[in-house]
């Protein structure tokens, strides 16, 4: 029931979102604008959980202790409730002073309606406060060749694996496509599930896929194929990449049966070390192994995921993005609300957010409290510094249309009723009638 | 000896038919089936509390390797209180001021003189056509410049007048089949028209009124669009809106999440059980005739 009335109302909110709201006035953030420390500040969140709740009050708490004349509201949302609570905001035209947002196209939605603020002076990757992040971090809120996020944390894609199985079997971190296939069919061969899959949920399919395709195609043509407007499809590494991963579904998973099983049921295989593996976010890292689990974070251990020796992309890109926040361009009070996000994201505070209970990677360069922090999330921040390129998640970088039918098409390959080839096909044709 | 032949014609008792037998055994099993498939999700969820995440996917159906209150205790300390108390003020305000309004309008709407009344009730019920959702940006803006967005009055308030229009609706059709002679010996007596409502009318209307009590309280506790859109802080949130703070995409403590599921669903089981004789005698009275 409650699942329901959910979904409805986010079609329904949709439906009213996509109403003519009141034209909004693109904003530039003046770098030398004199911050006015009075008023009140409200704050879009997505720490609305109760393990990330406390960070924001918090933040809060002390910046009003420095400025007593600012008073700062927060509303705070979950992963879910964020998106329905965001498109009735900008609906009605109260979107907050300072509001969450994911990069790929829902960032993008806020820069075309203009409802955001460029960030370019006072972000940009020459500017002071910029020189702070991750440069990966920063550019991934680059729509038109400007800045308008500020991202507060990093996530990338790893998959996780138990040193104890891998010690038992003898199984050293695959290095190749190759080798991780004979892995899964070592550990198969001994009695445990290679890979803890659950693809009810399609993005978690499209999340291999993503990597896959990092490794197969080159940045250029897919940062093309991002835009309808350029997209062709038509690069042999897709289909290779499709291939690719069908090789893995039919050697590592329990086969079609994974579009049957949810994530959750999957990282909880790997907990309870019925699994040898499961693909993960660096942000899971904390709640795949944990010292009440089967799998402690001792046993615990994580590599990207291998690439084919002859896949033709970028063998030292990496899937990932970051999750910041936006300044809004309707704000009475820009610079007070830069100068909030410059507090949240100095060093200090940063460590606290990568620190328990929170372990949020930060995108603040030396933010990370490596102390504190699962040495494993660490070494993945070193492993996110390293790599060549962030390609971001398939189904946010997309347009809303092409993602789409990426999550149905994957999900109907990986349940063996459509071929790599009619999987292309399809997104082609969508992207196409986009553009028509 | 007239009396011997007629003691065994009247001491014999008919045969039972089998098929009744069977009728009967079959009806009752059927129905204690029903029970099990209501009843049984309920358990399952108060049960899976006291679980651990690894039994909660490996064994669902198992009981409890554990009987601990851990989750209950924890899920309670960690917002599940104030979730309930925030449904708690949110479903009795909405109820007194809903069932006065509706009970009011619908003496009004039924008993009393007015110019173009089947203009009125159709005005009035034709609010139960209106979708909540079509209205909610709308909504937001008026919240806000009311002053009351992220409060528990905006609730209140939206409860109560989303649900005017059908809870009007069961008290006119009850009130309907009133004796008009009541209103009639009341005046006679000098009864003014706000006293016959109050001392003659409301009383005799209960079992309708207890009846939207119970549906609007069903309502209420359980709605959350509305609970979402509507509040922000954990101070205001209710119990459907505040469950889905404890779920998380990663690392959701799901034993501690049945607990605070069953939290929320004990007093709402509860009322039911407590109220059903008026719940069912109520809705019947009102829909029926």
């Amino acid at each position: 029931m409650e699942v329901f009335s959910k979904t409805t109302a986010l079609a329904l909110i949709f439906g009213c979102a996509s109403l003519p709201p009141m034209a909004a006035q693109a904003e530039m953030a003046d770098p030398n604008a004199t911050v006015e420390y009075s008023g009140e500040l409200s704050i879009l969140t997505k720490f609305g959980m109760q393990r990330l709740q406390p960070y924001f009050i918090e933040m809060a708490k002390k910046y009003e202790a420095l400025h007593p004349d600012v008073s700062i509201s927060l509303i705070q949302e979950d992963d879910d409730s964020v998106k329905g609570k965001t498109k009735t905001l900008v609906a009605s035209n109260s979107l907050p002073d300072i509001f969450f947002s994911w990069t790929g196209t829902w960032g993008g939605n806020f820069v075309r309606g203009d409802r955001a603020v460029d960030l370019s002076p006072v972000i940009g990757p020459d500017t002071d406060w910029g020189k702070t992040f991750a440069p990966a971090a920063v550019s991934a809120f680059m729509y038109n060749d400007k800045y308008y996020g500020i991202p507060l944390y990093l996530d990338a894609k790893f998959m996780g694996y138990s040193k104890p199985i891998f010690d038992e079997l003898g199984i050293d971190v695959p290095k190749s496509h190759a080798e991780l296939i004979e892995a899964c069919k070592t550990i198969d061969a001994a009695g445990y599930l290679p890979v803890s899959f659950g693809n009810k949920e399609p993005w978690a399919g499209l999340h291999y896929l993503g990597q896959l395709l990092a490794y197969n195609v080159p940045q250029t043509v897919l940062e093309a194929d991002y835009d309808p407007a350029t997209a062709t499809f038509d690069d042999p590494g897709y289909v290779a990449a499709l291939n690719q991963f069908r090789e893995f579904q039919d050697a590592c998973t329990i086969g079609a049966d994974v579009n049957a099983i949810s994530y959750k049921t999957a990282i909880q295989q790997f907990s309870d070390g019925v699994s040898a593996m499961y693909y993960q976010e660096i942000i899971e890292f904390d709640s795949s192994a944990k010292p009440t689990t089967k799998l402690t974070p001792d046993d615990f251990g994580f590599f990207v995921l291998p690439p084919a020796e002859d896949a033709a992309g970028d063998h030292m890109a990496l899937e990932g993005a970051p999750e910041g926040y936006m300044i809004s361009s309707a704000s009475e009070n820009i610079p007070l609300a830069i100068d909030f996000m410059k507090f949240v994201t100095k060093p200090e505070n940063a460590r606290i957010l990568s620190a328990p209970p929170f372990g949020q990677p930060p995108a603040v360069q030396g933010g990370a409290d490596s102390e504190n922090m699962n040495p494993s999330v660490v070494e993945g921040l070193d492993d996110i510094a390293e790599a060549s390129y962030l390609i971001q998640w398939l189904d946010t970088v997309n347009h809303p249309r092409v993602a789409s039918e990426w999550l149905s098409s994957f999900q109907a390959f990986v349940g063996g009723t459509k071929s790599a080839e009619d999987v292309v096909a399809d997104v082609r044709t969508t992207a196409h009638s986009i553009r028509n | 000896m007239s009396t011997q032949n007629i003691i065994p014609e009247v001491a014999h008792k008919p045969k039972p038919n089998p098929w009744v037998i069977v009728g009967r055994g079959v009806l009752q099993s059927f129905l204690v089936l029903l029970g099990i498939v209501v009843l049984y999700p309920l358990l399952w969820m108060a049960l899976s509390g006291f679980k651990s995440n690894t039994e909660i996917f490996n064994s669902p159906f198992a009981l409890p390797q554990n009987w601990s209150f851990s989750s209950y205790v924890d899920a309670w300390n960690n917002g599940v209180s104030q979730f309930v108390v925030s449904s708690l003020i949110v479903t009795a305000m909405s109820i007194v001021a809903t069932v006065l309004i509706s009970a009011w309008t619908a003496f009004g709407l039924t008993r009393t003189k007015i110019p173009g009344k089947p203009l009125l009730v159709g005005f009035v019920l034709g609010g139960m056509m209106l979708s909540p959702t079509v209205a909610l940006v709308p909504l937001v803006r008026m919240m806000q410049s009311f002053g009351i967005y992220d409060t528990h009055w905006a609730l209140i308030l939206l409860y109560t007048a989303f649900r005017i229009p059908f809870t009007t609706f069961l008290i006119r059709a009850y009130m309907l089949d009133l004796p008009y002679d009541l209103d009639e010996a009341a005046r006679m007596d000098g009864a003014t028209e706000g006293q016959i409502f109050r001392k003659i009318i409301l009383p005799l209307c209960q079992p309708i009124i207890v009846s939207c009590v119970i549906l609007h309280v069903l309502f209420a506790w359980n709605e959350y669009l509305f609970a979402m859109i509507f509040t922000s802080s954990a101070d205001t949130q209710t119990l459907p809106v505040g469950l889905t703070s404890l779920m998380s995409k990663h690392g959701t403590d799901f034993g501690q999440v049945f607990a605070a599921m069953t939290i929320s669903a004990l007093p709402i089981v509860i009322i039911f059980f407590l109220t059903q004789r008026y719940f069912i005698r109520g809705l019947t009275d009102g829909m029926g005739k």
